[in-house]
């Protein structure tokens, strides 16, 4: 399943590229992330690569986001290899970030222009991230009172994105400079754990339910999942192309 | 070839009742109704996109539920609507859906799409709706499969084309193992090649039967109003007056006799379709639930 996966990942990569590019989501990333991590230290190599990863996750997440085409429901797949499909997808995705990281910071480490305990430092903030952003479907927009349904989805994602920001922006910040006080220790720690917390609870609490809303067109068609149902909003759907 | 049974789906504001048909091997099922009516719901259905919440859909003896993998190879589906990624090419996009199935035919698909002037190596977003429909029907031949489900395609094709897809649908079912359901509203073509038909109105099927016995199920009567008005009312599905003359839709049997200054007539499909719908609308439920199931 995982080299179907990958091929369909491949096949499209084109015109995912261009779905994500147009997406606005993608480039907020971009522009907050470029100055806040860059501007710190000019010299720093790791701020930029950090930047570059966190930047290749969210086009990642824009890219494929865990939901599958209607020609995939059409396909002969049974309700278990969709799930598998999704899983697998969001697994593939999550591996590729992991990849790129030690791709670009294993030569840093060796040239010397990273440390060791700076990587770790970056590897928890960028796990912690892309686990996060992979939590993330096409449908979302598409689910009628979103928060009765999904719990405290957004806050949850919301509050976990700008304490990762934050904190990787503190990271750098203190990792840069001469000396820091320690509040500014205790605030990365902080930082570190929350964003922890965040993504572990959006991974527990709200990819199972993504996953099982997209295994079956039905609830992806009709943006629902039992909840605030109607026939209207099947017809106000704006994916919707078919009739009744 | 495919057996539907009792199928219910309900949704806020609307509702398929209780279709219950079965399409032997080797024929052509034609399923008809005005907009609204659950054409396309039922082959949501058959297709597994939507589940039922009643009753039970075969697919060539396998149940629909337990076997979905098996089922699905057996379906080759025509959409009307854009179902393929439009920036990879066709051989990109086929090559991509045909892994999944056991039969794909790469070759097959490439022989279609120069039958129909596709050229392999254009992007699907380039593609007129019309080839794009074409484009599916092509895959949907290309994995072989045993029954075809289209919906509504013909609308988009130019006339030579139709003429052509009718001729490979009926080549299609010709070996006696393929079967082919056809939801249209375009039923000059049901008319040409369908052997069953299905009238589905409201989410509830009318009637479902094979062409002999729909011929000999109605006659279309035209004549002088007051001619019209001493038919049996049991009989009338639905009468249009005009000012001197009009027609009426009536059930028809061996034992019917008419009068012989009205012109007694086997209605088209159109004819069956507009008028049954009338009876519907102005008795609030059509008085001509012909249960007369395949």
């Amino acid at each position: 399943m995982l080299k179907y996966i990958w091929k369909d990942y491949k096949a499209d990569f084109k015109g995912r590229l261009k779905y994500a590019y147009l997406h606005t989501h993608s480039w907020i990333y971009f522009f907050v992330y470029l100055p806040l991590i860059c501007s710190w230290d000019i010299h720093s190599l790791g701020a930029a690569a950090a930047w570059l990863l966190w930047f290749e996750a969210v086009m990642l997440a824009e890219m494929y986001p865990n939901y599958m085409s209607k020609a995939m429901y059409l396909c002969p797949l049974s309700r278990q290899q969709r799930r598998e499909y999704l899983i697998k997808g969001y697994l593939l995705k999550v591996g590729i970030c992991m990849a790129s990281f030690w791709i670009l910071f294993v030569p840093l480490i060796l040239l010397g222009k990273a440390e060791p305990l700076e990587t770790l430092g970056v590897f928890v903030f960028y796990v912690s991230f892309v686990v996060m952003v992979n939590v993330h479907t096409k449908y979302e927009k598409n689910i009628p009172n979103k928060d009765a349904y999904m719990g405290y989805y957004s806050v949850w994602r919301l509050i976990g994105y700008v304490v990762n920001l934050m904190g990787i922006v503190l990271f750098y910040s203190v990792w840069d400079a001469q000396s820091s006080a320690l509040w500014e220790y205790i605030g990365i720690g902080m930082g570190m754990i929350t964003t922890v917390i965040c993504s572990i609870i959006m991974v527990i609490r709200y990819l199972p339910r993504i996953i099982e809303r997209n295994v079956d067109y039905e609830n992806c068609d009709r943006g629902y999942f039992g909840i605030g149902d109607s026939y209207e909003n099947h017809h106000s759907n704006a994916r919707n192309y078919g009739n009744l | 070839m495919l057996k539907v049974s009792h199928v219910s789906k309900k949704f806020q504001g609307f509702c398929l009742k209780d279709v219950d048909f079965y399409l032997p091997k080797g024929y052509i099922c034609g399923v008809f109704g005005p907009n609204g009516s659950g054409k396309t719901t039922l082959l949501n259905l058959i297709m597994k996109l939507y589940r039922a919440d009643k009753g039970e859909i075969f697919i060539d003896g396998t149940d629909l539920c337990q076997d979905e993998r098996g089922c699905k190879e057996q379906l080759g589906v025509v959409l009307n609507e854009d179902i393929f990624p439009d920036n990879m090419t066709l051989t990109e996009n086929a090559d991509m859906l045909g892994k999944y199935y056991r039969n794909y035919d790469r070759r097959l698909l490439e022989d279609y799409c120069e039958r129909f002037f596709l050229p392999l190596n254009r992007k699907c977003g380039k593609l007129s709706k019309g080839e794009k429909l074409k484009y599916q029907f092509a895959f949907a031949l290309s994995h072989q499969p045993k029954l075809l489900l289209l919906d509504e395609p013909t609308a988009n094709f130019d006339p030579e084309f139709r003429t052509e897809f009718l001729k490979i649908i009926t080549e299609f079912v010709s070996d006696g193992e393929h079967s082919v359901l056809l939801a249209t509203h375009i039923l000059e073509d049901l008319q040409q090649v369908g052997d069953y038909f299905l009238f589905l109105e409201k989410g509830e099927v009318t009637f479902a039967m094979e062409r002999s016995r729909l011929e000999d199920s109605y006659r279309m009567v035209l004549g002088e109003n007051y001619k019209l008005k001493l038919l049996k009312p049991d009989r009338v599905v639905y009468a249009e007056y005009g000012k001197e003359m009009g027609k009426a839709l009536v059930r028809h049997s061996a034992y019917a006799v008419y009068d012989k200054e009205v012109t007694v007539t086997v209605p088209s499909l159109e004819e069956i379709m507009y008028f049954t719908v009338k009876a519907g609308g102005s008795r609030g439920k059509s008085k001509t639930p012909t249960q007369d199931f395949i």
